[in-house]
C-alpha cells in the first residue's frame, strides 16, 4: 500500500482550515495537501513549506472581506433590533441611557481635573532637573521633614559642588509688607528670591531683563495684575514703589501670567538681600535657622541620591549634627508631597475611584434591567438559536447593544458636560475647559471609557442571555424574570453599599468641619478684628491702643506677633532643671502684650498674665515668661511660677501658666508654647475685640485711627473667624465634591431601583389582581412589593458600616482634634437610604396596588 | 435567478468538463482554468467562489472512489447541478442576446 510521505504540519493545516469556508474547507485542505506533497517529493520539504504557508497568507484578505461582509451585515441586523428596543421600551431605555451618562460625564470631569492635577508645575522647561532640599530635624525624640533649609546653604553647595548648576532661595512666609506708589496704598504678600529664580523656573517676563531684573537689591519684579493696580496703563519699568514707607524699590520687570497648574505662585518679586536690611547683616549666613526654601538644579543625568548625602556632609561640618537633608524632585512635589503620604495623589486616587462608582453602579442597572426583562426578549434568541446562531453570535449581539448604549450616554454626557463645567470649575475651584481635538489623550480616554461602560455593562447580560436553551424558551418553561435573580440582588446590594458608603463618607467630611469650626480653641474667635501694624507704630502702639479704647465699642486690643490661625515660629534648645537629656521639645513662640489674654478671653492655669503695662527688657538677667499647660506637662513639675528655663545662654522666669489654646489649625496638635512680651521687630497684628452692635461705625472709627497714627501704610482689616473658615476650606471643598458625587450615585442607584421595581410590579399584575380579589388591601400589596427592596438595602447598610467605618476613620486620622464618627452618622445614613428606596419602590408599588383588578384579570 | 460571476462562470465551465472523468476538485480545476485562458491563479484564489457556488448549490460535491495515491482515501469531487447549468446557461444566452444587437466588431475594426 503506498503511504504518504510528507505531509504539511497539523497546525499549518488547522490555521489553514480557519481561513476557509465550511462548505469547501475539507475539499481544499486536501487539495492543498496533495500539492504539498508532489512539491515535496520533487523540490524538497523546504520549498512544499514556504509554497504552503505564502499560498494560505494568501487567502488571508478574501477572508477578512468574506467575514467583514457577513458581521456588518449582521451587525446591522443587530442595530436596527436594538434601536426598535430602545424605540418600544421609552422608560427603561431612558433608565438604560441616561445612568451610564451620568457616569461617563462624572468620569469626563475627574479625567480633567486629574489631567489639570497631574499637570501641576510640568510647565518648567528644568522640571527634570530641578529638587527641592528637604530637611529633616530632630529635636529629642521627635523628627519633622519638610522643605525649610538655612539661607547658607544654598550658596554653600553651589560653590562647593559642579554637579550643582543653580541654587534659588525662596522666602514666602513674611508679613504682608505696605506698598506704596502716589495715592495707592495696599499690603502685599512679597516673595523674596535670589535673581537665579527667573533661569531656573519657566517664569518669563513680559517686560525687563530676566538676567538682571533682580540683580539690583532694591529692584521689584510683579504680575501683569498688579502692575496695571498700582500704575494703570502706565508703562510700570522704572517706577519707584514705597515699601514699609520706608525702602523704594524700583520696578524692573513685570511677569507674564502664571499658569493656574503652578504650585509656586506670587505677586511680587524681590530679593533675598533685602532681608538683611530687614533682621540684619548675618541673617543670611545662619545655619541654624530653617525658614527658606531651597531650590536645586542639577546637571543632566545626574543620580540626586548622591547629591543628597554631600548635602548632608556640608551642613554637618557647620555643627548642625541634629538636622539632616535630601533631595526631593521637583516634579513630585505637588502630587507626592514628600513621599510621606499626603498630596494631592490621595485626592486624585479618591475622586477617580468615586467616579468609577458612579459608573458602575449606572453599569449594574443596564445588567438588572436587561436580565430582569430578559424574558421579553427569550422568544428572539430562542428563535435566532434555532436558525443557526451560535453562542458567540448571541454573545456579540448583546455586547453590540450595550456598547450602541454606551455611546447613545456618551453623546449625553458630553452635552452634561458642556452644560455643567462651570458649575464644576466652581466647585473644584479650577478654570478646565473641554477640547476633545486638542486633547487626544481625553478623547482617547473616553473612548475607552465608553467601550468600557459598554463590555462591562454587557458582560452578564450576554453571556446570561446566551445560555438560554432554544427548546426551553419555545416551550415556554423560561420562567422570566426569576431566572438570575439571585445575581441581580447581589448586584442591587453593592449599588446600595456603594452609595451607604459615600453617604457616611460626605457626613464624616462635614461633621469634621462643623466640628472644627464650633470647637472651643481656648480664645473666642467672635467679633475679633485685626489689622497689620505699619513699621513706624512698632514703638508707638500702646498710644493706638490708648486712642481705639476711646470708642465704647472697643472692648479690648492687643498686639502679638502672629496669627493664632497658625503660629510657625519654632524653636528648640530649651533647658531646665532635671530636663531629661532625650527630650529637646520644639517650642512656638509668640510675642504678644499684657492685654492678650484678656483680649482673646484666655485663661490662666497658674500665676498671673503680665501686669499692665509692662514691657520687656531684655537686658534683665532673667527674662519673665508665659508657658502653655503642654509645656508644663512636659517639664513635668508641680508648681512653674518662679522656675527657670535656659535658652542659648540666656535665663528666663516663668512668671505664669496659660491654659492650652488652638494656635495652629485643628490637624495639627497643640505643642508647647512660650508668650514674651513684643521684642523689636515683633509687633506684627493689633487684635482689637470690638461690640457686636454698630460694627460698620467702630470699623471706621478704628480706620481714623490708624489713619491718624500711620498716614502713609494701608489700613486693612481681617475678622478672625473668616480667617479660621479660610483654613477649612479645602476641607469644605472636598466635602462638597464628595457630596455632589454622592448625589449622583444615589440618583443613578435609584434610578436602577425604579426600573427594577416597576418591572417587578408589571411582572406580578396578575397576582396582584388575585391577591386583591381574594380581599388584599392596598398596604399589604405595598409590603408586598416594597418588603424584598427593602431587605437589600437592610443588607447592603450592613456591608457599608464597616467599610465606611474603616474609610472615614484613615480619614480623620489626619486631624489631631476629630469629631470622632459616632453610630448616630451611621444610623442616620441607613434610614436615608431606606427612605430614599422605599420612596422609589413605593411609587410604582402604591401603582401597582390600586390598579383594578378587572383590568388585569379580565383575559384570564 | 442571480447572475453568474466571470470567475465563478469559469470555475462552472470548468467542473461541467472534468466531472465526466470524474477529475473536478480543486487542483484539477485551477489547472484546467489555467490553461485554457493562460491567466496563473493562485493556487487558493478558486476556493472561495467556489464556496459560494456550492452554498447556493450550482454545484454539489460527491466522494470518489477509494484513490492509491490517497492510501485509499476517497476524494472529494464536484459536479453540476441542473440549477448550475441552468445558470451557466443563462448566462451564455444573455450574453447571446446582447451580442445579438452589436454590429460585428470585426467589420468596424478593420
Amino acid at each position: 500500500m503506498y503511504i504518504r510521505k510528507h505531509k504539511p504540519p497539523k497546525l499549518c493545516s488547522r490555521f489553514l482550515g480557519k481561513l476557509l469556508r465550511l462548505s469547501i474547507r475539507d475539499a481544499a485542505i486536501e487539495d492543498f495537501e496533495e500539492q504539498y506533497t508532489s512539491i515535496a517529493s520533487n523540490k524538497g520539504l523546504l520549498t512544499a513549506f514556504l509554497w504552503y504557508m505564502f499560498h494560505t497568507i494568501c487567502l488571508i484578505p478574501s477572508y477578512i472581506k468574506d467575514n467583514m461582509y457577513w458581521s456588518t451585515s449582521m451587525f446591522k441586523n443587530y442595530l436596527k433590533i436594538s434601536l426598535r428596543n430602545i424605540k418600544r421600551h421609552k422608560g427603561y431605555s431612558f433608565i438604560n441611557i441616561t445612568g451610564p451618562a451620568v457616569g461617563i460625564a462624572c468620569c469626563l470631569f475627574i479625567l480633567l481635573w486629574v489631567q489639570d492635577e497631574v499637570s501641576f508645575n510640568k510647565f518648567h522647561e528644568n522640571i527634570d532637573d530641578i529638587y527641592v532640599i528637604v530637611t529633616t530635624a530632630r529635636f529629642g525624640e521627635d523628627t519633622i521633614t519638610y522643605p525649610g533649609t538655612p539661607p547658607a546653604l544654598g550658596p554653600a553647595v553651589k560653590e562647593e559642588y559642579p554637579e550643582i548648576l543653580n541654587t534659588a532661595r525662596l522666602q514666602n512666609g513674611l508679613n504682608p509688607f505696605s506698598l506704596s506708589y502716589g495715592d495707592k496704598k495696599f499690603r502685599e504678600g512679597m516673595n523674596l528670591v535670589d535673581p537665579s529664580v527667573l533661569e531656573m523656573f519657566t517664569f518669563p517676563l513680559i517686560e525687563g531683563d530676566p538676567h538682571t531684573a533682580l540683580s539690583d537689591p532694591h529692584s521689584l519684579i510683579m504680575s501683569e495684575r498688579m502692575a496695571h493696580k498700582y500704575f494703570g496703563s502706565e508703562n510700570p519699568i522704572g517706577k519707584i514703589v514705597r515699601i514699609e514707607n520706608y525702602y523704594d524699590f524700583k520696578v524692573t520687570g513685570v511677569l507674564e501670567k502664571i499658569p493656574s497648574n503652578s504650585s509656586i505662585r506670587f505677586d511680587f518679586l524681590a530679593p533675598l538681600s533685602f532681608l538683611e536690611e530687614l533682621r540684619g547683616k548675618d541673617y543670611m549666613s545662619s545655619w541654624g535657622n530653617l525658614s527658606f526654601r531651597t531650590y536645586v538644579q542639577l546637571q543632566k543625568n545626574i543620580p540626586f541620591k548622591s547629591i543628597s548625602q554631600k548635602l548632608a556632609d556640608r551642613l554637618h561640618r557647620e555643627g548642625e549634627e541634629d538636622v539632616d537633608v535630601f533631595l526631593h524632585p521637583f516634579k513630585r512635589l505637588y502630587l507626592y508631597w514628600l513621599d510621606m503620604g499626603g498630596g494631592h495623589i490621595e485626592q486624585v486616587r479618591m475622586f477617580t475611584l468615586i467616579a468609577l462608582f458612579v459608573l458602575l453602579i449606572a453599569c449594574i442597572n443596564f445588567m438588572n434591567l436587561t436580565t430582569a426583562r430578559s424574558g421579553n426578549r427569550a422568544k428572539e434568541i430562542g428563535l435566532r438559536k434555532v436558525v443557526g446562531a451560535y453562542r458567540a453570535d448571541v454573545i456579540k449581539q448583546f455586547f453590540s447593544e450595550s456598547i450602541l448604549m454606551s455611546f447613545l450616554s456618551l453623546l449625553f454626557a458630553l452635552g452634561l458636560v458642556f452644560l455643567l463645567l462651570p458649575v464644576f470649575n466652581d466647585l473644584v475651584g479650577k478654570e478646565l475647559t473641554l477640547n476633545l481635538f486638542g486633547n487626544p489623550v481625553l478623547a482617547l480616554g473616553l473612548i475607552g471609557i465608553t467601550l468600557l461602560t459598554g463590555i462591562i455593562a454587557g458582560s452578564y447580560p450576554a453571556l446570561f442571555m446566551a445560555a438560554f436553551k432554544p427548546v426551553n424558551i419555545l416551550k415556554g418553561t423560561l420562567q422570566s424574570g426569576s431566572s438570575g435573580s439571585r445575581f441581580r440582588k447581589i448586584l442591587v446590594v453593592t449599588q446600595f453599599t456603594i452609595s451607604i458608603t459615600l453617604i457616611i463618607g460626605t457626613m464624616t467630611v462635614f461633621k469634621q468641619v462643623v466640628y472644627m469650626r464650633n470647637r472651643d480653641l481656648g480664645f473666642d474667635k467672635e467679633h475679633l478684628i485685626y489689622v497689620p501694624v505699619a513699621k513706624e507704630l512698632e514703638n508707638n502702639y500702646e498710644a493706638v491702643k490708648q486712642e481705639l479704647l476711646k470708642s465704647p465699642d472697643v472692648l479690648n486690643a492687643s498686639v502679638t506677633s502672629h496669627r493664632p490661625t497658625g503660629i510657625y515660629w519654632n524653636g528648640s534648645g530649651w533647658d531646665w532643671e532635671g530636663r531629661d537629656p532625650n527630650v529637646n521639645p520644639l517650642v512656638t513662640h509668640l510675642c504678644a502684650d499684657p492685654d492678650f489674654l484678656e483680649t482673646f478671653k484666655m485663661e490662666m492655669a497658674e500665676g498671673n498674665f503680665y501686669p499692665k503695662g509692662s514691657t520687656i527688657q531684655t537686658d534683665d538677667p532673667a527674662i519673665h515668661i508665659i508657658i502653655n499647660e503642654r509645656f508644663g506637662k512636659i517639664i513635668g513639675k508641680e508648681t512653674f511660677v518662679g522656675e527657670r528655663l535656659i535658652h542659648e545662654d540666656d535665663n528666663f522666669i516663668i512668671a505664669g501658666v496659660i491654659k492650652d489654646f488652638n494656635f495652629k489649625p485643628l490637624w495639627e496638635e497643640i505643642g508647647p508654647l512660650i508668650i514674651l512680651l513684643p521684642l523689636p521687630r515683633r509687633v506684627n497684628f493689633m487684635f482689637v475685640r470690638i461690640n457686636s452692635i454698630n460694627m460698620p461705625q467702630t470699623i471706621g472709627y478704628i480706620k481714623s485711627v490708624f489713619n491718624k497714627f500711620s498716614p502713609e501704610s494701608p489700613f486693612e482689616y481681617r475678622f478672625l473667624d473668616e480667617e479660621f473658615e479660610r483654613l477649612y476650606r479645602s476641607e469644605i471643598r472636598t466635602g462638597s465634591i464628595v457630596s455632589s458625587f454622592t448625589i449622583l450615585t444615589i440618583l443613578v442607584s435609584c434610578l436602577g431601583l425604579f426600573g427594577l421595581a416597576s418591572f417587578m410590579a408589571e411582572q406580578r399584575t396578575k397576582e396582584i389582581g388575585i391577591r386583591k380579589v381574594l380581599g388584599s388591601s392596598i398596604q399589604e400589596i405595598v409590603l408586598l412589593l416594597s418588603k424584598q427592596f427593602l431587605k437589600w438595602v437592610l443588607l447592603a447598610n450592613l456591608i457599608a458600616w464597616p467599610l465606611a467605618y474603616y474609610f472615614a476613620y484613615s480619614w480623620q486620622r489626619n486631624y489631631a482634634y476629630r469629631a470622632g464618627l459616632g453610630w448616630s452618622l451611621f444610623i442616620l445614613a441607613g434610614l436615608l437610604t431606606l427612605a430614599i428606596a422605599l420612596i422609589t419602590v413605593s411609587f410604582q408599588a402604591i401603582k401597582a396596588a390600586c390598579a383594578n383588578p378587572v383590568n388585569s384579570l379580565r383575559y384570564e | 435567478m442571480r447572475l453568474l460571476s466571470r470567475k465563478e462562470e469559469l470555475i462552472l465551465l470548468a467542473v461541467w468538463k472534468l466531472q465526466d472523468q470524474d477529475q473536478a476538485y480543486g487542483v484539477t480545476i485551477r489547472e484546467y482554468i489555467e490553461k485554457m485562458s493562460g491567466i496563473r491563479w493562485l493556487f487558493g484564489a478558486i476556493y472561495s467562489p467556489l464556496a459560494r457556488l456550492v452554498e447556493h448549490g450550482y454545484v454539489e460535491s460527491y466522494e470518489s472512489e477509494p484513490i492509491r495515491e490517497r492510501g485509499g482515501r476517497k476524494k472529494i469531487l464536484y459536479r453540476l447541478t441542473a440549477d448550475g447549468k441552468k445558470a451557466l446557461v443563462a448566462v451564455k444566452e444573455l450574453h447571446a442576446s446582447i451580442w445579438d444587437d452589436i454590429y460585428p466588431i470585426k467589420e468596424t475594426s478593420d
